[in-house]
């Protein structure tokens, strides 16, 4: 008789754990029927883009040539910079270009600064 | 090295990388403040930056490779997406929590049987890339492309019918309806104008608020152009677009049976014809909304009242121009350009009466109304525009930039307020119902134009 109570609780208890987990059984109705989809995605899609390394790095900048090309809407940043830098720093040569509005994004295709300018500080300020 | 804003950080990230230099160092500088408060204490930043070794990161050179986007964003169920999608982050430039895939209301997810069911509004193949008229593939935030598939999960999420996929398409083609991403949001708005046959086969508004909400086609298809702007480009609100915002962002038809007898339609203005279907996307700088008391209009038209008083007409029945009342009252928001005005017909319909077309009011309006040079110089745009020894704007139907029409006439020289070389700069809609009280104005040009169906 033990033995038989032994193997009826040994049947019965996967069963009792299955329902302890899945609640009642409306419960688990439901969540059997909630369906899984896919979802799309919106986002656009970025393409490759060739990578230059930055330019060398200056060891000092006393004796260099160094370009300011500030693009402001009036002269707010530009000038004032220009004039500190060169309180501040005597021995460096600093030259200031000034563009109005947006200006050029890249310095690099300035023709008087790949030609003159050991570094050049560029900023978009106003 | 350069130096910025603090808030445009994603901007000059974004710039950085379309001129091949993604790693350029970048100092941050406060937008107000006198130079000794926002100006100085930056000053060893930028040294160090331009003294301070490279790191091998600084120093690849190569080919940059990002990875594709999966196809799919999300797995789960539906209600389980629906919180996946509203997901914000914050930004520490708006303060706040900012959707990273809706314009900050919930969207519906776009699982494949939804977006399968928007691909039937197109002949078009999923995966077609859009391009622009020159078959070029059009880039967002001057980047990233799309597919015919991708705004076809646009139009999911934002609830369009599929019949609304080629004016979807159209928006994809002029770039979303960002006004300028990445970039500040600091002009007035983005307004849509569909225009032809398929204007009535979708069901786009003319009438009654028009530039309101109410019409399916009209809000889905605003809401559509938004979510483009924020997923295709990544233009989010505080990331890649910042100020105060765009208030004004609508989708609308113009009512052409309500047209002046001899008016062009908008199609016709941008070269098209009545057979075609044509989406104009305008983007306004300034912002006018020009409304009259009840019945003032009405009251100018029969002589009697302040406004006939004002134009000499007192006791003399129309038709008269209400333009001429409004025009020199237009705050020039930016004078020597284009700008668009928003007519209901009751208004219209006496211009028509002493304008036979729409070029006619654009003439009338940039050859009567100026300005000088000197208030033009009074302005803010005179220094943003112009320089001192270096670029300068050009201008005039004549072809003389500021700086030469100020040193060859001096500063009382007069310039166009409606327009800057050519009167077509200018733009009427007529539309949005049957009261005569409203004209809305905004300045900033006209807008651009393409059609519509060869997206079908």
């Amino acid at each position: 008789m033990k033995r038989l109570f032994e193997i009826v609780l040994a049947a019965l208890l996967p069963l009792g754990v299955t329902l302890a987990f899945a609640g009642t059984p409306a419960q688990a109705a439901d969540e059997a029927e909630e369906p899984v989809h896919r979802f799309l995605n919106p986002q656009g899609i970025p393409g490759p883009v060739e990578v230059r390394g930055l330019a060398p790095r200056l060891d000092t900048i006393k004796g260099k040539t160094i370009y300011i090309a500030v693009c402001e809407a009036g002269p707010q940043t530009g000038p004032f910079l220009e004039q500190y830098l060169k309180d501040t720093y005597p021995d460096t040569h600093w030259v200031r270009i000034q563009h109005n509005g947006f200006g050029p994004t890249n310095p690099a295709e300035d023709g008087e600064l790949l030609a003159k300018a050991d570094a050049v500080i560029g900023g978009q300020s106003w | 090295m350069r130096f910025g804003f603090w808030d445009q950080k994603k901007y000059f990230e974004r710039t950085a990388l379309l001129n091949n230099v993604p790693q350029l160092r970048w100092v941050t500088i406060e937008r107000t403040g006198t130079p000794d408060k926002r100006l100085y204490p930056i000053v060893p930043a930028l040294i160090k930056s331009l003294t301070d070794p490279l790191t091998d990161r600084e120093k690849y050179a190569g080919t940059y490779m990002p990875e594709k986007p999966e196809r799919y964003i999300f797995e789960g169920t539906y209600d389980e997406a629906v919180e996946f999608f509203n997901a914000t982050e914050r930004v520490e430039s708006a303060d706040a929590e900012i959707s990273i895939y809706t314009d900050g209301s919930p969207i519906i997810p776009p699982t494949e049987a939804r977006v399968a069911k928007m691909l039937t509004g197109t002949s078009l193949s999923p995966d077609t890339v859009v391009t622009d008229a020159r078959g070029e593939p059009v880039k967002f935030s001057r980047y990233e492309t799309v597919t015919v598939e991708k705004v076809a999960v646009i139009g999911a999420m934002a609830g369009c019918k599929p019949e609304y996929m080629p004016v979807l398409l159209a928006m994809a083609e002029q770039g979303g309806g960002s006004t300028n991403c990445p970039g500040t949001s600091s002009s007035i708005g983005t307004v849509y104008i569909v225009d032809g046959p398929i204007a009535g086969e979708i069901g786009v508004g003319a009438r009654h608020e028009f530039l309101d909400y109410g019409n399916r086609a009209n809000v889905s298809l605003a809401k559509a152009a938004r979510l483009m702007t924020i997923n295709f480009g990544g233009c989010i609100a505080g990331i890649k677009r910042t100020d105060a915002g765009n208030p004004l962002f609508a989708v609308a038809a113009e009512d052409t049976p309500n047209l002046p007898p001899g008016w062009e339609t908008v199609g016709e203005e941008f070269g098209y014809s009545r057979r075609d279907s044509v989406l104009v996307k305008t983007s306004h700088r300034g912002f006018g909304v020009n409304e009259f008391a009840p019945g003032a209009s009405r009251r100018l038209q029969d002589g009697i009242g302040s406004i006939a008083d004002d134009l000499g007409v007192l006791g003399k029945p129309g038709p008269h121009n209400v333009l001429e009342w409004l025009a020199p009252r237009i705050a020039p928001l930016k004078m020597n350009s284009g700008h668009t005005f928003f007519i209901v017909p009751n208004l219209a319909k006496p211009i028509g009466e002493i304008f036979p077309t729409k070029k006619a009011v654009y003439e009338w309006l940039f050859n009567n109304f100026k300005a000088t040079i000197r208030d033009y110089q009074r302005h803010g745009w005179w220094e943003f525009a112009t320089a001192i020894g270096d670029r300068t704007e050009g201008t005039n139907q004549w072809g003389y930039t500021f700086n030469e029409l100020y040193e060859k006439f001096g500063d009382d020289y007069k310039i166009p307020i409606f327009g800057s070389r050519d009167p077509k700069e200018n733009l009427i809609v007529v539309g949005g119902g049957g009261a005569d009280e409203s004209i809305w104005h905004f300045n900033g040009g006209r807008g651009t134009a393409v059609g519509v169906d060869r997206w079908r």
